[in-house]
Protein backbone atom coordinates (compact mmCIF):
# COMPACT_ATOMS: atom_id res chain seq x y z
CA UNK A 1 0.00 0.00 0.00
CA UNK A 2 1.90 3.74 0.64
CA UNK A 3 4.42 2.40 2.41
CA UNK A 4 3.55 1.97 6.04
CA UNK A 5 4.92 -1.23 7.60
CA UNK A 6 2.77 -1.44 10.67
CA UNK A 7 -0.84 -0.89 8.86
CA UNK A 8 -0.71 -4.72 7.31
CA UNK A 9 -3.18 -5.91 9.43
CA UNK A 10 -5.55 -3.06 7.93
CA UNK A 11 -7.71 -3.98 5.15
CA UNK A 12 -8.85 -0.69 4.26
CA UNK A 13 -5.93 1.91 3.52
CA UNK A 14 -6.61 5.70 3.07
CA UNK A 15 -5.26 5.55 -0.19
CA UNK A 16 -7.94 3.09 -0.83
CA UNK A 17 -11.00 5.06 0.08
CA UNK A 18 -9.67 7.67 -1.77
CA UNK A 19 -9.40 5.39 -4.72
CA UNK A 20 -12.75 3.73 -4.10
CA UNK A 21 -14.46 7.62 -3.84
CA UNK A 22 -12.90 8.82 -6.92
CA UNK A 23 -14.09 5.55 -8.71
CA UNK A 24 -17.34 5.52 -7.02
CA UNK A 25 -18.05 9.59 -8.54
CA UNK A 26 -16.25 8.63 -11.80
CA UNK A 27 -18.97 5.62 -12.51
CA UNK A 28 -21.56 7.54 -10.92
CA UNK A 29 -20.61 9.99 -13.81
CA UNK A 30 -20.75 7.47 -16.25
CA UNK A 31 -24.04 5.98 -15.26
CA UNK A 32 -25.68 9.93 -15.20
CA UNK A 33 -23.98 10.92 -18.74
CA UNK A 34 -25.43 7.18 -20.16
CA UNK A 35 -29.17 8.23 -19.12
CA UNK A 36 -29.08 12.27 -19.68
CA UNK A 37 -27.16 11.61 -23.29
CA UNK A 38 -27.79 8.06 -24.20
CA UNK A 39 -25.35 8.55 -27.52
CA UNK A 40 -27.20 6.07 -29.48
CA UNK A 41 -30.74 7.76 -28.84
CA UNK A 42 -29.35 11.30 -29.51
CA UNK A 43 -30.30 11.98 -32.79
CA UNK A 44 -31.40 15.27 -34.33
CA UNK A 45 -34.76 15.58 -36.11
CA UNK A 46 -35.03 14.89 -40.26
CA UNK A 47 -37.66 14.34 -42.49
CA UNK A 48 -37.43 11.39 -44.10
CA UNK A 49 -39.12 11.38 -47.72
CA UNK A 50 -39.86 7.55 -49.18
CA UNK A 51 -41.08 6.74 -52.42
CA UNK A 52 -42.64 3.16 -52.97
CA UNK A 53 -39.67 0.99 -50.79
CA UNK A 54 -36.67 3.42 -51.34
CA UNK A 55 -35.81 6.14 -49.22
CA UNK A 56 -35.97 9.43 -51.60
CA UNK A 57 -33.69 11.68 -49.25
CA UNK A 58 -33.54 12.73 -45.56
CA UNK A 59 -33.72 16.57 -44.98
CA UNK A 60 -32.70 19.00 -41.78
CA UNK A 61 -35.82 20.64 -40.64
CA UNK A 62 -34.05 23.74 -39.62
CA UNK A 63 -33.50 24.81 -43.33
CA UNK A 64 -36.67 26.21 -45.12
CA UNK A 65 -37.02 24.62 -48.58
CA UNK A 66 -39.14 23.46 -51.16
CA UNK A 67 -38.74 20.04 -52.24
CA UNK A 68 -39.26 18.28 -55.29
CA UNK A 69 -40.56 15.05 -54.73
CA UNK A 70 -40.43 13.87 -58.40
CA UNK A 71 -43.52 11.31 -58.36
CA UNK A 72 -45.70 14.45 -58.80
CA UNK A 73 -45.65 15.62 -54.90
CA UNK A 74 -43.89 19.15 -53.62
CA UNK A 75 -43.71 19.28 -49.81
CA UNK A 76 -41.89 22.17 -48.07
CA UNK A 77 -40.30 22.58 -44.55
CA UNK A 78 -40.67 25.98 -43.29
CA UNK A 79 -39.92 26.88 -39.63
CA UNK A 80 -39.33 23.29 -38.81
CA UNK A 81 -42.66 22.21 -39.96
CA UNK A 82 -43.58 20.46 -42.59
CA UNK A 83 -46.40 20.15 -45.10
CA UNK A 84 -47.29 18.58 -48.65
CA UNK A 85 -47.97 21.66 -50.23
CA UNK A 86 -48.50 19.78 -53.77
CA UNK A 87 -49.33 16.42 -55.27
CA UNK A 88 -51.28 15.69 -58.58
CA UNK A 89 -53.43 12.70 -57.40
CA UNK A 90 -56.86 12.83 -57.26
CA UNK A 91 -57.89 12.71 -53.59
CA UNK A 92 -55.00 14.92 -52.14
CA UNK A 93 -55.82 13.38 -48.81
CA UNK A 94 -51.75 14.27 -48.49
CA UNK A 95 -52.06 18.09 -48.79
CA UNK A 96 -55.34 18.43 -46.19
CA UNK A 97 -53.49 16.51 -43.92
CA UNK A 98 -52.05 18.19 -40.96
CA UNK A 99 -48.12 19.55 -41.10
CA UNK A 100 -45.88 17.57 -38.99
CA UNK A 101 -43.01 18.50 -36.81
CA UNK A 102 -42.57 15.78 -34.29
CA UNK A 103 -40.71 12.24 -34.36
CA UNK A 104 -43.18 9.55 -35.40
CA UNK A 105 -45.77 11.70 -37.23
CA UNK A 106 -46.03 11.45 -40.88
CA UNK A 107 -47.87 12.61 -43.87
CA UNK A 108 -48.70 10.22 -46.80
CA UNK A 109 -49.62 10.20 -50.33
CA UNK A 110 -51.11 6.93 -50.72
CA UNK A 111 -51.79 6.93 -54.56
CA UNK A 112 -48.54 8.01 -55.43
CA UNK A 113 -46.75 5.78 -52.38
CA UNK A 114 -45.14 8.72 -50.87
CA UNK A 115 -44.57 8.77 -47.04
CA UNK A 116 -43.18 11.95 -45.68
CA UNK A 117 -41.84 11.20 -41.60
CA UNK A 118 -39.96 12.85 -38.91
CA UNK A 119 -37.43 10.84 -37.31
CA UNK A 120 -35.63 11.99 -34.37
CA UNK A 121 -36.25 10.75 -30.63
CA UNK A 122 -39.42 9.97 -29.39
CA UNK A 123 -41.90 12.16 -29.04
CA UNK A 124 -41.98 14.66 -25.81
CA UNK A 125 -44.23 14.70 -23.17
CA UNK A 126 -46.81 16.78 -25.57
CA UNK A 127 -47.01 13.70 -27.80
CA UNK A 128 -48.39 10.98 -28.65
CA UNK A 129 -47.15 7.82 -30.38
CA UNK A 130 -49.50 6.86 -32.74
CA UNK A 131 -53.23 8.54 -33.72
CA UNK A 132 -56.16 6.51 -35.04
CA UNK A 133 -57.82 7.49 -38.34
CA UNK B 1 -25.83 -5.68 -9.32
CA UNK B 2 -22.56 -4.88 -11.86
CA UNK B 3 -21.67 -2.02 -10.37
CA UNK B 4 -21.35 -3.60 -7.05
CA UNK B 5 -19.49 -7.20 -8.12
CA UNK B 6 -16.61 -4.54 -9.89
CA UNK B 7 -16.24 -2.01 -6.99
CA UNK B 8 -15.73 -5.42 -4.57
CA UNK B 9 -13.37 -6.93 -7.39
CA UNK B 10 -11.31 -3.43 -7.01
CA UNK B 11 -11.03 -3.16 -3.72
CA UNK B 12 -10.35 -6.84 -2.90
CA UNK B 13 -7.50 -6.95 -5.19
CA UNK B 14 -6.03 -3.41 -4.06
CA UNK B 15 -5.50 -4.79 -0.29
CA UNK B 16 -1.91 -5.21 -0.14
CA UNK B 17 -0.56 -5.21 -3.19
CA UNK B 18 1.09 -2.80 -5.06
CA UNK B 19 0.01 0.81 -6.88
CA UNK B 20 0.41 -0.61 -10.30
CA UNK B 21 -1.46 -3.21 -9.80
CA UNK B 22 -4.20 -1.72 -7.87
CA UNK B 23 -4.21 0.86 -10.76
CA UNK B 24 -4.18 -1.96 -13.27
CA UNK B 25 -7.39 -3.42 -11.90
CA UNK B 26 -8.88 0.09 -11.58
CA UNK B 27 -8.77 0.17 -15.19
CA UNK B 28 -9.37 -3.29 -16.13
CA UNK B 29 -12.86 -2.75 -13.47
CA UNK B 30 -13.96 0.51 -15.83
CA UNK B 31 -13.76 -1.72 -18.54
CA UNK B 32 -15.64 -3.99 -16.78
CA UNK B 33 -18.30 -1.33 -16.08
CA UNK B 34 -18.82 -0.42 -19.67
CA UNK B 35 -19.84 -3.34 -20.52
CA UNK B 36 -23.48 -3.66 -18.71
CA UNK B 37 -24.02 -0.18 -19.68
CA UNK B 38 -24.11 -0.97 -23.52
CA UNK B 39 -25.32 -4.32 -22.53
CA UNK B 40 -27.84 -2.11 -20.86
CA UNK B 41 -29.46 -0.18 -24.00
CA UNK B 42 -28.83 -3.66 -26.43
CA UNK B 43 -31.35 -5.16 -24.79
CA UNK B 44 -33.99 -2.90 -25.76
CA UNK B 45 -32.88 -2.16 -29.32
CA UNK B 46 -35.17 -0.26 -30.88
CA UNK B 47 -36.35 -0.94 -34.97
CA UNK B 48 -39.32 1.12 -36.58
CA UNK B 49 -40.08 1.26 -40.54
CA UNK B 50 -43.27 1.88 -42.65
CA UNK B 51 -44.68 0.05 -45.78
CA UNK B 52 -47.54 0.62 -47.98
CA UNK B 53 -49.85 -2.61 -48.18
CA UNK B 54 -53.28 -3.13 -48.09
CA UNK B 55 -53.92 0.25 -49.76
CA UNK B 56 -52.99 1.89 -46.26
CA UNK B 57 -49.80 2.52 -44.29
CA UNK B 58 -48.47 0.24 -41.61
CA UNK B 59 -45.86 1.72 -39.04
CA UNK B 60 -44.21 -0.67 -36.59
CA UNK B 61 -42.10 0.20 -33.95
CA UNK B 62 -40.56 -2.61 -32.01
CA UNK B 63 -38.06 -2.39 -28.69
CA UNK B 64 -36.47 -5.58 -28.81
CA UNK B 65 -33.12 -7.68 -28.57
CA UNK B 66 -33.27 -8.91 -32.10
CA UNK B 67 -35.78 -5.76 -32.90
CA UNK B 68 -34.52 -5.58 -36.84
CA UNK B 69 -35.37 -9.50 -37.41
CA UNK B 70 -38.86 -9.29 -36.11
CA UNK B 71 -39.50 -5.76 -38.22
CA UNK B 72 -38.32 -6.85 -41.40
CA UNK B 73 -40.35 -10.28 -40.42
CA UNK B 74 -43.19 -8.30 -39.63
CA UNK B 75 -43.69 -6.83 -43.27
CA UNK B 76 -42.82 -10.28 -44.56
CA UNK B 77 -45.97 -11.14 -42.71
CA UNK B 78 -47.82 -7.98 -44.27
CA UNK B 79 -46.90 -9.36 -47.42
CA UNK B 80 -48.81 -12.94 -47.26
CA UNK B 81 -51.76 -11.33 -45.77
CA UNK B 82 -51.75 -8.94 -48.41
CA UNK B 83 -51.65 -12.01 -51.19
CA UNK B 84 -54.93 -13.42 -48.76
CA UNK B 85 -57.04 -10.80 -48.24
CA UNK B 86 -57.15 -8.31 -50.64
CA UNK B 87 -60.56 -8.23 -52.09
CA UNK B 88 -59.62 -5.99 -55.21
CA UNK B 89 -56.14 -7.61 -55.77
CA UNK B 90 -56.84 -10.46 -58.68
CA UNK B 91 -55.04 -13.56 -58.00
CA UNK B 92 -55.88 -12.84 -54.19
CA UNK B 93 -57.07 -16.22 -51.91
CA UNK B 94 -60.01 -13.91 -51.34
CA UNK B 95 -60.51 -13.00 -54.69
CA UNK B 96 -60.19 -16.49 -56.01
CA UNK B 97 -63.19 -17.48 -53.19
CA UNK B 98 -65.41 -14.72 -54.72
CA UNK B 99 -64.86 -16.02 -58.47
CA UNK B 100 -64.74 -19.39 -57.26
CA UNK B 101 -66.62 -21.87 -59.74
CA UNK B 102 -67.60 -24.72 -56.69
CA UNK B 103 -70.23 -24.38 -53.78
CA UNK B 104 -67.46 -25.45 -51.25
CA UNK B 105 -64.32 -23.95 -51.25
CA UNK B 106 -61.27 -25.08 -48.92
CA UNK B 107 -59.21 -22.04 -47.84
CA UNK B 108 -56.15 -21.36 -45.50
CA UNK B 109 -56.14 -20.99 -41.75
CA UNK B 110 -55.92 -17.33 -41.98
CA UNK B 111 -59.02 -17.45 -44.26
CA UNK B 112 -61.22 -19.05 -42.49
CA UNK B 113 -60.58 -17.78 -39.33
CA UNK B 114 -60.96 -14.18 -40.48
CA UNK B 115 -64.46 -15.02 -42.31
CA UNK B 116 -65.75 -17.01 -38.89
CA UNK B 117 -65.20 -14.20 -36.89
CA UNK B 118 -66.94 -11.73 -39.55
CA UNK B 119 -69.80 -14.33 -39.36
CA UNK B 120 -69.72 -14.12 -36.07
CA UNK B 121 -69.96 -10.48 -35.95
CA UNK B 122 -72.54 -10.45 -38.12
CA UNK B 123 -74.79 -12.70 -35.75
CA UNK B 124 -73.92 -10.66 -32.81
CA UNK B 125 -75.23 -7.57 -34.60
CA UNK B 126 -78.11 -9.19 -36.23
CA UNK B 127 -76.52 -8.72 -40.07
CA UNK B 128 -75.69 -4.90 -39.29
CA UNK B 129 -72.24 -5.90 -40.08
CA UNK B 130 -72.29 -7.79 -43.07
CA UNK B 131 -69.04 -9.47 -45.18
CA UNK B 132 -70.88 -10.47 -47.92
CA UNK B 133 -71.74 -6.84 -48.91
CA UNK B 134 -68.99 -6.82 -51.62
CA UNK B 135 -71.73 -5.83 -54.71
CA UNK B 136 -72.97 -3.11 -52.79
CA UNK B 137 -69.80 -1.27 -51.79
CA UNK B 138 -68.70 -2.05 -55.46
CA UNK B 139 -71.53 -0.18 -56.54
CA UNK B 140 -71.55 2.59 -54.34
CA UNK B 141 -67.27 2.83 -55.39
CA UNK B 142 -66.29 5.21 -52.43
CA UNK B 143 -62.57 4.71 -54.13
CA UNK B 144 -63.03 6.00 -57.18
CA UNK B 145 -62.28 9.51 -58.80
CA UNK B 146 -65.74 10.18 -58.62
CA UNK B 147 -68.41 8.72 -56.46
CA UNK B 148 -72.06 8.84 -57.52
CA UNK B 149 -75.68 7.70 -55.87
CA UNK B 150 -76.41 4.57 -57.17
CA UNK B 151 -80.04 4.31 -58.91
CA UNK B 152 -82.71 2.74 -56.65
CA UNK B 153 -83.19 -0.51 -58.85
CA UNK B 154 -79.36 -0.82 -58.57
CA UNK B 155 -79.20 -0.84 -54.95
CA UNK B 156 -81.95 -3.62 -54.37
CA UNK B 157 -80.05 -5.70 -57.07
CA UNK B 158 -77.25 -5.24 -55.21
CA UNK B 159 -79.15 -6.13 -51.34
CA UNK B 160 -80.80 -9.10 -53.48
CA UNK B 161 -76.62 -9.98 -53.39
CA UNK B 162 -76.38 -10.11 -49.75
CA UNK B 163 -76.74 -12.47 -46.90
CA UNK B 164 -74.20 -13.18 -44.18
CA UNK B 165 -76.35 -16.22 -43.38
CA UNK B 166 -75.37 -17.63 -46.91
CA UNK B 167 -71.63 -18.51 -45.99
CA UNK B 168 -71.03 -21.16 -43.86
CA UNK B 169 -67.63 -21.98 -42.62
CA UNK B 170 -66.41 -25.53 -40.88
CA UNK B 171 -62.76 -25.90 -39.96
CA UNK B 172 -61.32 -24.67 -43.48
CA UNK B 173 -64.06 -25.22 -46.31
CA UNK B 174 -66.51 -22.49 -46.86
CA UNK B 175 -69.69 -23.05 -48.18
CA UNK B 176 -72.02 -20.74 -50.14
CA UNK B 177 -76.08 -21.27 -50.79
CA UNK B 178 -75.59 -18.95 -53.32
CA UNK B 179 -73.23 -18.51 -56.54
CA UNK B 180 -73.50 -14.57 -56.42
CA UNK B 181 -72.19 -14.44 -52.83
CA UNK B 182 -69.11 -12.46 -52.48
CA UNK B 183 -67.50 -11.55 -49.55
CA UNK B 184 -65.24 -8.14 -48.24
CA UNK B 185 -63.50 -8.60 -44.89
CA UNK B 186 -62.79 -4.80 -45.49
CA UNK B 187 -63.97 -4.11 -41.82
CA UNK B 188 -62.28 -6.60 -39.97
CA UNK B 189 -59.07 -7.67 -42.06
CA UNK B 190 -57.09 -4.51 -40.38
CA UNK B 191 -58.25 -5.76 -37.01
CA UNK B 192 -56.97 -9.56 -37.50
CA UNK B 193 -53.90 -8.88 -39.63
CA UNK B 194 -52.64 -6.43 -36.47
CA UNK B 195 -53.95 -8.90 -34.35
CA UNK B 196 -52.00 -11.32 -36.04
CA UNK B 197 -48.98 -9.60 -36.04
CA UNK B 198 -49.37 -8.62 -32.38
CA UNK B 199 -49.09 -12.61 -31.72
CA UNK B 200 -46.36 -13.73 -34.07
CA UNK B 201 -44.25 -10.36 -32.03
CA UNK B 202 -45.35 -11.91 -28.50
CA UNK B 203 -45.08 -15.77 -29.41
CA UNK B 204 -41.51 -14.16 -30.24
CA UNK B 205 -41.07 -12.81 -26.73
CA UNK B 206 -41.20 -9.40 -27.56
CA UNK B 207 -42.71 -7.24 -24.62
CA UNK B 208 -42.64 -3.50 -26.37
CA UNK B 209 -43.88 -2.84 -29.80
CA UNK B 210 -46.82 -0.54 -30.84
CA UNK B 211 -48.54 -1.41 -34.71
CA UNK B 212 -50.63 1.36 -36.41
CA UNK B 213 -52.22 -0.76 -39.28
CA UNK B 214 -53.63 2.37 -41.40
CA UNK B 215 -55.08 3.79 -37.97
CA UNK B 216 -55.97 0.99 -36.45
CA UNK B 217 -53.35 1.26 -33.36
CA UNK B 218 -52.64 -1.40 -31.41
CA UNK B 219 -49.52 -2.04 -28.53
CA UNK B 220 -47.25 -4.93 -26.92
CA UNK B 221 -46.95 -4.40 -23.64
CA UNK B 222 -45.97 -0.62 -22.21
CA UNK B 223 -42.75 1.62 -23.39
CA UNK B 224 -39.33 0.34 -22.19
CA UNK B 225 -39.70 2.53 -19.40
CA UNK B 226 -42.97 1.37 -17.99
CA UNK B 227 -45.33 3.94 -19.15
CA UNK B 228 -47.98 3.04 -21.44
CA UNK B 229 -48.43 3.96 -25.03
CA UNK B 230 -50.01 7.73 -25.61
CA UNK B 231 -52.63 6.65 -28.90
CA UNK B 232 -54.62 10.28 -30.28
CA UNK B 233 -57.97 9.51 -31.63
CA UNK B 234 -58.55 11.91 -34.89
CA UNK B 235 -60.83 14.86 -34.94
CA UNK B 236 -63.45 14.10 -37.49
CA UNK B 237 -63.34 16.03 -40.46
CA UNK B 238 -60.59 18.07 -38.86
CA UNK B 239 -56.89 17.50 -40.99
CA UNK B 240 -55.54 14.17 -40.58
CA UNK B 241 -53.58 13.88 -37.63
CA UNK B 242 -54.87 16.48 -35.30
CA UNK B 243 -55.59 14.46 -31.87
CA UNK B 244 -59.34 15.15 -30.77
CA UNK B 245 -58.58 13.41 -27.30
CA UNK B 246 -55.83 10.71 -25.89
CA UNK B 247 -56.09 7.89 -24.41
CA UNK B 248 -53.17 5.72 -22.14
CA UNK B 249 -53.43 2.07 -23.44
CA UNK B 250 -50.84 -0.97 -22.84
CA UNK B 251 -51.50 -4.13 -24.40
CA UNK B 252 -54.41 -3.09 -25.97
CA UNK B 253 -55.68 -1.56 -28.90
CA UNK B 254 -57.71 1.48 -30.67
CA UNK B 255 -59.60 1.55 -33.49
CA UNK B 256 -61.67 4.45 -35.06
CA UNK B 257 -64.60 4.29 -37.65
CA UNK B 258 -66.70 7.87 -38.57
CA UNK B 259 -68.77 9.51 -41.43
CA UNK B 260 -65.45 11.39 -41.72
CA UNK B 261 -63.40 8.77 -43.30
CA UNK B 262 -65.03 8.78 -47.10
CA UNK B 263 -67.54 10.97 -48.34
CA UNK B 264 -68.46 12.50 -51.64
CA UNK B 265 -71.34 15.64 -51.55
CA UNK B 266 -74.47 15.34 -53.74
CA UNK B 267 -77.32 17.50 -54.04
CA UNK B 268 -76.37 19.01 -50.88
CA UNK B 269 -76.10 15.83 -49.71
CA UNK B 270 -73.16 14.07 -47.76
CA UNK B 271 -72.69 10.70 -48.43
CA UNK B 272 -69.96 8.34 -45.77
CA UNK B 273 -68.91 5.24 -46.63
CA UNK B 274 -70.56 3.11 -43.84
CA UNK B 275 -72.85 1.51 -45.80
CA UNK B 276 -76.07 0.20 -44.03
CA UNK B 277 -76.85 -3.47 -45.47
CA UNK B 278 -80.72 -3.70 -44.46
CA UNK B 279 -81.00 -0.26 -46.56
CA UNK B 280 -78.68 -0.31 -49.10
CA UNK B 281 -77.75 3.55 -48.55
CA UNK B 282 -74.77 5.21 -45.84
CA UNK B 283 -76.02 4.46 -42.09
CA UNK B 284 -78.08 7.00 -40.71
CA UNK B 285 -76.54 7.96 -37.32
CA UNK B 286 -76.53 10.27 -34.69
CA UNK B 287 -72.69 9.68 -34.56
CA UNK B 288 -69.57 11.31 -36.52
CA UNK B 289 -67.11 8.55 -34.72
CA UNK B 290 -66.88 5.67 -32.66
CA UNK B 291 -63.31 4.66 -31.27
CA UNK B 292 -63.55 1.05 -29.92
CA UNK B 293 -60.27 0.53 -27.29
CA UNK B 294 -60.13 -3.22 -25.86
CA UNK B 295 -57.67 -6.28 -26.00
CA UNK B 296 -59.48 -7.92 -29.20
CA UNK B 297 -58.04 -6.57 -32.16
CA UNK B 298 -60.79 -8.25 -34.29
CA UNK B 299 -63.43 -7.34 -31.94
CA UNK B 300 -62.16 -3.95 -31.74
CA UNK B 301 -62.29 -3.09 -35.81
CA UNK B 302 -65.25 -4.63 -36.19
CA UNK B 303 -67.25 -2.89 -33.12
CA UNK B 304 -66.04 0.82 -34.59
CA UNK B 305 -68.24 -0.11 -37.13
CA UNK B 306 -71.07 -1.53 -35.69
CA UNK B 307 -71.32 1.10 -33.66
CA UNK B 308 -71.90 3.64 -36.69
CA UNK B 309 -74.41 1.27 -37.82
CA UNK B 310 -76.44 0.90 -34.90
CA UNK B 311 -75.84 4.26 -32.90
CA UNK B 312 -74.46 4.71 -29.31
CA UNK B 313 -77.52 3.15 -27.27
CA UNK B 314 -77.64 -0.21 -29.35
CA UNK B 315 -74.22 -0.56 -29.17
CA UNK B 316 -74.05 -0.14 -25.11
CA UNK B 317 -76.41 -2.46 -24.92
CA UNK B 318 -74.89 -5.27 -27.37
CA UNK B 319 -71.63 -4.65 -24.87
CA UNK B 320 -74.07 -5.30 -21.94
CA UNK B 321 -75.61 -8.26 -23.27
CA UNK B 322 -72.78 -9.75 -24.27
CA UNK B 323 -70.20 -9.03 -21.62
CA UNK B 324 -67.77 -7.42 -23.90
CA UNK B 325 -64.83 -5.67 -22.32
CA UNK B 326 -64.32 -2.00 -24.69
CA UNK B 327 -64.38 1.25 -23.64
CA UNK B 328 -65.79 3.32 -25.91
CA UNK B 329 -65.01 7.39 -27.26
CA UNK B 330 -68.45 8.57 -29.07
CA UNK B 331 -68.51 11.61 -30.84
CA UNK B 332 -71.79 13.00 -31.62
CA UNK B 333 -73.28 14.82 -34.43
CA UNK B 334 -72.46 18.18 -32.82
CA UNK B 335 -68.98 17.66 -32.40
CA UNK B 336 -69.29 16.69 -28.14
CA UNK B 337 -66.98 13.66 -27.54
CA UNK B 338 -67.58 11.58 -24.61
CA UNK B 339 -66.02 8.14 -23.22
CA UNK B 340 -68.34 4.70 -22.59
CA UNK B 341 -66.29 3.08 -19.54
CA UNK B 342 -66.98 -0.38 -19.43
Amino acid sequence: MTGSGNTKARLIGKSDIILMAIWAVFAMCLILFSRINPLHDTKEKMLEITVGDRVFGTYSLDKDRVIEIGNGNTCTIEGGTVRMTDADCPDKVCVRSRSISEPGESIVCLPNSVILKITGDDPGKGGVDAVTE
Amino acid sequence: MWLRLTMLSCHVYSCGMKRKITIATLLISLLLQTIPLTGCSAHSRKASGSGVYFDTVVDILIYDDDADRLLAECFTLCDQMEDIFSAQKEGSELYRLNHRTEASVTVSDELASCIKQGLYYGELSNGAFDITILPLRELWSFESEDPKVPSPEAIKEALKKMDYRKVHCEANTVTFDDPEIMIDLGGIAKGYISGYLKQYLKDSGCTSAIINLGGNVSTIGSKPDGSSWTVGIQEPFADRGTVFEKTEISDACLVSSGVYERYFTQDGKQYHHILDPHTGYPAETALEQASVEGYDDVLCDAFSTICILVGRDEAIRLIEDNGLSLNIFFVDSSHKGEWYRV
